[in-house]
């Protein structure tokens, strides 16, 4: 299979959405019930970001070393890239309405009136921030598949 | 009605490849590659060069086929 430039750096991004989801995700699930404090917080956003930015300077030039033809932005680049942002403009409004209603199906829950919810628990600042990571890393790993997936289809 | 197009054809007679047309025209090889297989409809201004390029008339390079 003979992957473009532009294709491989759609890949380093799905690649890193999955190594978040391994080396970072779990450490927000298993404290979804607990309450951040400030200093675990910047130590592990300090984690995140060395971390992204080895990465992605190693992959860029490992793809700078190996494909050295210089990328050509065109119109057909520039028309799947509107049509996978518009994609995720769509799903980041799905997740808005949902983490919505998820706050309140929770507060309805918490008060005794209303359905069963079994999410995380709204009341400490982990699990809405489990919430917010999660959404942000399947949206981010959605888009970058359909980005690639237009690349090699239209 | 489908827009189809001769530009393997034309190219090919050029003795071009989709590279080089696609740098002469500023875009990439399979930008070139997506409109010969009828996966792309470039736009006018593209058509417009591409037919330039290849010293083809735009409505021959171009052209409609009935379904």
């Amino acid at each position: 299979m003979n992957f473009s430039k532009k294709e491989l750096s759609i890949f380093i991004e799905i690649v890193f959405s999955i190594l978040f989801t391994i080396f970072f995700l779990p450490y927000f699930y298993d404290n979804r019930f607990e309450t951040y404090d400030l200093n675990t917080s910047v130590n592990k956003l300090i984690q995140i970001i060395i971390f992204s930015i080895i990465y992605f300077s190693l992959a860029y030039t490992l793809l700078e070393i190996f494909i050295k033809k210089k990328l050509i932005n065109d119109e057909r680049d520039i028309l799947i890239d509107l049509k996978s942002y518009k994609m995720g403009y769509i799903l980041y409004e799905i997740s808005l309405f949902s983490f919505i209603g998820i706050i309140i199906s929770s507060q309805i829950y918490q008060k005794g009136k209303g359905i069963g919810y079994s999410g995380p628990d709204l009341t400490t600042n982990g699990g809405l921030i489990f919430l917010i990571v999660l959404w942000l890393v399947l949206v981010s790993f959605i888009k970058s598949v359909y980005q690639l997936y237009l690349y090699r289809t239209s | 009605m489908k827009l189809k197009n001769i530009l393997r054809e034309v190219r090919q007679k050029k003795k071009m490849t989709q590279e080089e047309l696609g740098d002469t025209v500023g875009v990439s090889r399979q930008t070139i590659i997506s409109i010969e297989t009828y996966r792309y409809k470039p736009t006018l201004e593209l058509a417009m060069k591409l037919s330039m390029k290849l010293n083809c008339k735009i409505d021959k390079l171009f052209y409609f086929e009935k379904d």
